[in-house]
């Protein structure tokens, strides 16, 4: 049998101090989160926190800090839920507690050796930006970098400051659209599959991670699959109704699977046949 | 197995036996005509000679010369194991940060006293979710590993048991310290541990003759045939997996009032919500743990969308979990054939209807 005893931090949550918080877009902020304790933080890219603020509730967060430290936690939160409508409003010294990390990650040691292609389609481009920066710091580690972002308008495009770090990353390719341009837009217009007519990647040593709206995530799979990438070779981050992180709430179940346990990182073979059931 | 043979007025005498062992006994009684389990202090509360009469959407007890022979009511070891509301810890508000209280885990000592097979099996179908995998509940573990557990085999089924079809009864194969078989004159008692040994240590008993061993048997296996629904499980999983998209869902949804009823009734199901309750000062708060059920509208709802708006595909996600996601999940079914969801379902759904409903459609 297994030990009788949780891991400690997975039932309490941890203080965090905010040090500072970051607009990324009109409803969006990144907060950077301190523990209280002198302790430090694990997070591998792609596992999440719940995020705690108190008397209020808890949401699942993926981080989206750089994962070769371990002093902070940068989490992005777009305003759109009761606790997240709380949580966006907090300020510099304001407390966010965390459980976690939880969940699966994304395959930093699988990808060495291999292209990496990044697909985001808007607030999921939050867990795959930890990636962005382990890639780019390690960067002799990994092929090409594909870095693709889709948006809903030129407004919702996420993190555009770190644009100008991301267009240096050296052997890379970076590409963002947006679903409806505005006056001042000059870029791309269409969902994010429109991109792959732009480039040409090797799908025999590509692996792809995507994370968005699961209806992009499904058409962008569809469209890698049939450009000939292999569906081990593609992995996506799921999004569910959490309550635990622990597989006890039950409320994340996908199909046979538990997304806070089992996920949130899946390869596209496990929870592929799952995708095109109605209300699964 | 050790077997004895206790006569049937010393019933009241065992359940003095555990409770003198220090044991907080959970047994069935009657309350406003129905079968309840519950915290009970003398073992003159103890349910005697009824049966419950159960069929879809209904339930009575009736008068029985069997002694000790009822199946169940609403009630079963998960509201004790793992109660339907409870406090995880307590946060307060201090200079500068926050203190933190986990709630004790720390419980008195139980014993199920007269459950039933299926019962007994739905524990151990929790032990799974709740003590076997990476991440425990350590109040469940707690109460867990010091339950006595004296399960009650079923000789006389009610019409919504299926537990045979799901190899949960009706007799009690394991996982009991004592277990109880009425016979003609008398119980066979057979005992499956230390404590059951214990137990029965001093106690007014005979061992068992081949008799008595042929008699409980006998009736065991006519109980077999006197379940009132059943289910073919060879390769259920497989089938359903791929009946996913069955039109029955909506067929059955048509009559499903998503009351929920059936999960909380269900043995087995752990769903549960997590939630804060804030002093009105603003200075504490509690996080609480209550049942919830995935038929609730908000249960796969996130502020961004809502996974399974329509009740159909919030029936199918029971359905489907009980009788295929559970198995790869936790390895066993997550349904003990105990009926409760039939019998409780205000509207009579039943669900080895719906499973073949499921099946059956699409073969069309």
């Amino acid at each position: 049998m297994m030990s009788q005893k949780m891991p400690e931090g997975c039932m309490v949550p941890r203080p965090m101090k905010i040090e500072s918080v970051t607009d990324e877009t009109y409803n969006v902020r990144t907060f950077r989160l301190r523990p209280t304790d002198g302790n430090g933080v694990e997070y591998h890219p792609g596992q999440f926190n719940m995020l705690y603020v108190f008397g209020v509730g808890e949401v699942p967060v993926t981080a989206s800090s750089d994962p070769y430290q371990s002093d902070y936690l940068d989490h992005t939160i777009r305003a759109v839920g009761s606790v997240t409508n709380v949580m966006y409003k907090l300020k510099k010294e304001d407390f966010i507690m965390i459980r976690g990390p939880f969940g699966t990650t994304w395959p930093m040691e699988n990808m060495k050796g291999k292209d990496v292609m990044v697909v985001g389609g808007g607030i999921g481009l939050n867990p795959l930006k930890s990636v962005i920066i382990g890639v780019a710091k390690k960067r002799s580690e990994y092929g090409k970098l594909f870095l693709l972002h889709g948006a809903r308008t030129p407004q919702d495009l996420l993190f555009t400051r770190d644009y100008e770090d991301w267009r240096r990353i050296p052997n890379s390719e970076f590409l963002i659209c947006v679903d409806a341009g505005d006056d001042e837009w000059k870029g791309n217009v269409g969902v994010v599959t429109t991109l792959f007519d732009r480039f040409k990647f090797d799908p025999d040593n590509t692996v792809a991670l995507l994370c968005g709206p699961e209806v992009m995530m499904y058409f962008t799979a569809k469209e890698l699959i049939k450009r000939g990438l292999p569906s081990s070779n593609l992995y996506l981050s799921m999004e569910r109704h959490m309550k635990c992180g622990l597989g006890f709430c039950g409320h994340c179940q996908t199909g046979p699977f538990f997304v806070c346990k089992d996920g949130p990182i899946f390869t596209y073979d496990s929870i592929g046949k799952f995708f095109g059931v109605k209300q699964i | 197995m050790v077997a004895y043979v206790v006569s049937k007025d010393q019933l009241a005498a065992l359940f003095d036996k555990v409770q003198a062992l220090g044991y907080e006994m959970i047994a069935p009684t009657i309350e406003n005509g129905v079968l309840r389990l519950g915290p009970m202090k003398s073992s003159k509360e103890l349910a005697k000679n009824v049966a419950t009469m159960q069929s879809p959407g209904k339930y009575h007890t009736e008068p029985s010369p069997l002694l000790f022979s009822f199946t169940h009511g609403p009630d079963s070891p998960k509201s004790f194991l793992y109660p339907a509301k409870r406090e995880l810890w307590k946060m307060t508000v201090e200079d500068g940060g926050f203190d933190v209280k986990e709630t004790s885990c720390e419980g008195d000592r139980m014993a199920f006293f007269g459950i039933k097979p299926c019962d007994l099996a739905s524990i151990e179908v929790f032990d799974r979710t709740l003590m076997k995998g990476e991440y425990v509940d350590e109040r469940y573990v707690n109460m867990r590993n010091k339950l006595a557990i004296i399960v009650a085999n079923c000789i006389e089924p009610s019409g919504t048991c299926f537990c045979h079809s799901m190899g949960t009864g009706p007799k009690a194969k394991n996982g009991f310290d004592l277990s109880l078989t009425e016979l003609s004159d008398g119980f066979l008692v057979e005992v499956g541990s230390k404590l059951g040994d214990q137990i029965l240590s001093g106690f007014d008993k005979r061992p068992a003759e081949q008799d008595a061993i042929k008699e409980a048997e006998s009736r065991l296996e006519a109980a077999e045939h006197k379940m009132g629904r059943t289910l073919v499980v060879t390769n259920l999983k497989e089938r359903l997996y791929s009946n996913l998209e069955s039109p029955a869902f909506k067929e059955i949804a048509k009559r499903c009032l998503g009351c929920a009823n059936c999960t909380n009734e269900c043995p087995t199901c752990f769903c549960s919500m997590y939630q804060d309750i804030p002093s009105l000062d603003g200075r504490s708060t509690q996080k609480q743990v209550t049942w919830d059920s995935c038929f609730t509208y908000q249960f796969a709802q996130v502020a961004g969308g809502h996974f399974r708006p329509e009740l159909w595909a919030r029936y199918r996600q029971w359905m489907i979990h009980k009788f295929a996601y559970w198995i790869d999940q936790f390895g066993v079914f997550g349904c003990v054939g105990c009926g409760r969801c039939i019998t409780w379902c205000p509207v009579g759904i039943d669900v080895t209807e719906s499973v073949k409903e499921a099946q059956k459609v699409q073969q069309q």
